[in-house]
């Protein structure tokens, strides 16, 4: 399978994260060039790869943790084999957005100018 | 501001907040009506104060570098159950959680706070009389 889509990932290195929004079922992270909308599993950690948050299909955690990436600018960014996005932000901490196999969409990457990424299942 | 434009916050009662959005420097809430469309938005990057129904602020403003928690996400799902402007430039919104949330115009202006309906109407902070 040509997998080359993963390498629109790499363009979110060096944008920041303008917006975090929560939805009834999603959470979304807004860069200076495109969006995340997340609505299956992912969680957040922190420098010392300790899951700091986490959801599924919206709010989850009574604390949120993920607004802590607002301002935040992407120093890498991976699509595993499993359709796992990573992105690491300067301030230390790690997002990982994760495909699980119920059909939905888990996340979904939109850049300005039109390409875009919708993961639903590995 | 006129008795009839202050009665136009009245308008969010019996909407449902489905979007809570932070900026560095800003939040916005928007509502839905019948769960298909968005109607109004609300923004405000001036003073805020959400409280539980015990008077207990349970969120704030804060430029996002002193920002240590983040808890108006918590009123996405609530509906709106009564929503007030006083003094023409203070609006108080309270939610059916027991959740209150109220914003002060400390410079009279959008930045405080703005409500924007789907018909086009806008409300903003004016300057109170008193």
């Amino acid at each position: 399978m040509d997998r080359k889509w993963v390498k629109l990932a790499d363009n979110l290195v060096g944008h920041k994260v303008t917006e975090f929004f929560v939805d009834q079922l999603s959470v979304t992270f807004l860069f200076e060039n495109a969006a995340l909308a997340i609505e299956g599993p992912w969680k957040l950690l922190d420098s010392s790869n300790v899951v700091i948050d986490y959801g599924d299909e919206g709010v989850q955690n009574d604390e949120f943790h993920a607004w802590k990436v607002l301002d935040s600018t992407v120093i890498r960014s991976t699509i595993s084999d499993e359709n796992t996005l990573e992105l690491v932000f300067d301030c230390g901490l790690t997002l990982r957005a994760f495909a699980d196999d119920d059909g939905f969409e888990d996340w979904g990457l939109r850049f300005r100018g039109g390409a875009w990424v919708i993961i639903n299942g590995v | 501001m006129t008795q009839d434009e202050a009665s136009e916050a009245q308008r969010l009662v019996g909407q449902l907040v489905t979007r809570v959005a932070l900026k560095p420097d800003a939040v916005a809430l928007l509502f839905f009506e019948d769960h298909l469309r968005y109607t109004n938005t609300l923004y405000s990057s001036g003073r805020w104060h959400l409280k539980d129904n015990e008077g207990t602020t349970l969120d704030r403003d804060s430029k996002s570098a002193a920002r240590t928690s983040f808890n108006l996400w918590k009123l996405v799902g609530s509906t709106v159950s009564g929503a007030h402007i006083v003094l023409g430039d203070r609006l108080l919104i309270q939610f059916d959680s027991g959740l209150k949330l109220s914003f002060e115009g400390a410079v009279f202006t959008s930045q405080d706070w703005k409500i924007d309906f789907e018909d086009g109407n806008s409300i903003v902070p004016a300057p109170s009389s008193g």
